[in-house]
């Protein structure tokens, strides 16, 4: 049995999917073993609910895995992972409107007008004494920075300087262009540099 | 276009250098620039706390309670993979062209020449049902010698020899069978109670 988990541990991603086409289930368990944590992280980073970031998370691989023979060998099975969950959470934080949205606006807005219009507050997300305490850890500070962070800059700067992207790849998951891509890990940046601005000392 | 020392740096080469790649008119800059120097070093803070973040980890079955939703799939849908993985790229769709094309011209070809050469074809046949008739008919001849040469034969054939005897023994093979048969179907049969430890 062992030996079977360590021989698959040695395929890439692309040879684990064609077992699990084959009708493998251990392959099927295999690829969520290898994507469970970063795919969670992701969504809990960008939803900041646990619960609801485990069942996105679920419902990610869910779709993933019954879709796997529409999944096309020439793309990276992680990229098309990522791009699903990426999908299950912004569609998920459309629906809601969390308080997730940037001080700054959208950054679609052009006009000054248009930039306070859609500016909005940062919501209060019922802090207990010991969510407070955490937040004072570098850790929980910058966690609570990049939750503040507009949802498609978030997904940008966390695809890229977290999970490692190279730019081409996340423009290709989130379904912008190249130059969008940049901007808003650029911006992103920025935003998390005046965020985390008190931690520098 | 030369790009100017006195120039501040752009989003596109703060990423250059972040990534590792620090040409020296841009270091020349940074090192003369106060406010560079000090956005690149923002910057790098940034990005070296979000790398050193740690993974988050779902509750302990998730794996499970993923695969309880799961359809794994079945040899059958491998067969539309099979199709799938052949028309994915162009070298794929060119070898998987090529070996049907190959398939169906050899089975044309073959049809053709039938066509043009029958009496050939109708020649080989007849050769061959005489080979299959011939060795029939030694395959027969031989178990019927062995048969009549054995010592039991003589007996056996008298056994047989008048009707009432005949029916006599028919009768005797068909109740063995018979017993033989429902035998058989009552050690085979599923019980219809319910079985100790079913539930376990």
């Amino acid at each position: 049995m062992a030996e079977r988990a360590a021989a698959l541990n040695a395929l890439t991603d692309q040879e684990v999917v064609l077992l699990a086409r084959g009708g493998q289930e251990r392959a099927y368990r295999e690829l969520v073993r290898r994507y469970e944590r970063p795919i969670f992280s992701l969504l809990y980073r960008m939803v900041r609910d646990r619960e609801l970031a485990e069942d996105l998370s679920q419902e990610t691989f869910v779709k993933a895995l019954n879709a796997i023979e529409s999944y096309r060998p020439e793309y990276k099975f992680s990229s098309w992972l990522f791009k699903i969950a990426n999908n299950a959470a912004i569609d998920h934080l459309r629906r809601r409107e969390l308080d997730t949205l940037s001080l700054e606006g959208s950054p679609h807005a052009v006009t000054p007008d248009a930039v306070e219009a859609t500016a909005l507050q940062i919501g209060d997300r019922g802090e207990t004494p010991l969510d407070i305490v955490e937040a004072k850890e570098l850790g929980g500070e910058i966690e609570r920075a990049i939750a503040q962070l507009r949802p498609e800059y978030r997904a940008c700067i966390l695809l890229r300087h977290v999970d490692g992207r190279a730019y081409e790849e996340i423009a290709e998951m989130l379904d912008l262009p190249l130059g969008t891509v940049k901007t808003y890990i650029h911006r992103a940046r920025n935003e998390l540099r005046r965020l985390l601005a008190h931690l520098k000392e | 276009m030369e790009r100017s020392v006195l120039q501040h740096l752009t989003p596109d080469e703060i990423d250059l250098v972040l990534e590792g790649n620090y040409p020296e008119v841009l270091r020349t800059h940074v090192n003369a620039c106060p406010d560079c120097g000090s956005l690149l070093a923002g910057e790098r803070l940034v990005v070296q706390w979000l790398s050193a973040l740690p993974l988050h980890v779902p509750a302990a079955g998730f794996e499970d309670r993923v695969m309880a939703r799961v359809q794994v799939v079945t040899p059958r849908s491998a067969l539309a993979t099979l199709r799938h993985r052949a028309l994915a790229t162009p070298t794929s769709r060119a070898l998987a062209a090529g070996a049907v094309l190959s398939v169906l011209g050899s089975l044309t070809a073959s049809i053709v020449w039938s066509l043009g050469h029958r009496e050939v074809l109708a020649s080989l046949g007849m050769t061959a049902l005489r080979s299959v008739a011939e060795l029939g008919w030694v395959v027969v001849h031989g178990l019927a010698t062995t048969l009549v040469e054995q010592p039991w034969y003589g007996s056996a054939r008298a056994l047989v020899d008048s009707p009432a005897r005949l029916a006599f023994v028919a009768g005797g093979l068909t109740t063995a069978w018979a017993a033989g048969m429902l035998l058989m179907r009552r050690l085979i049969a599923i019980p219809a109670g319910s079985v100790a430890h079913e539930h376990i």
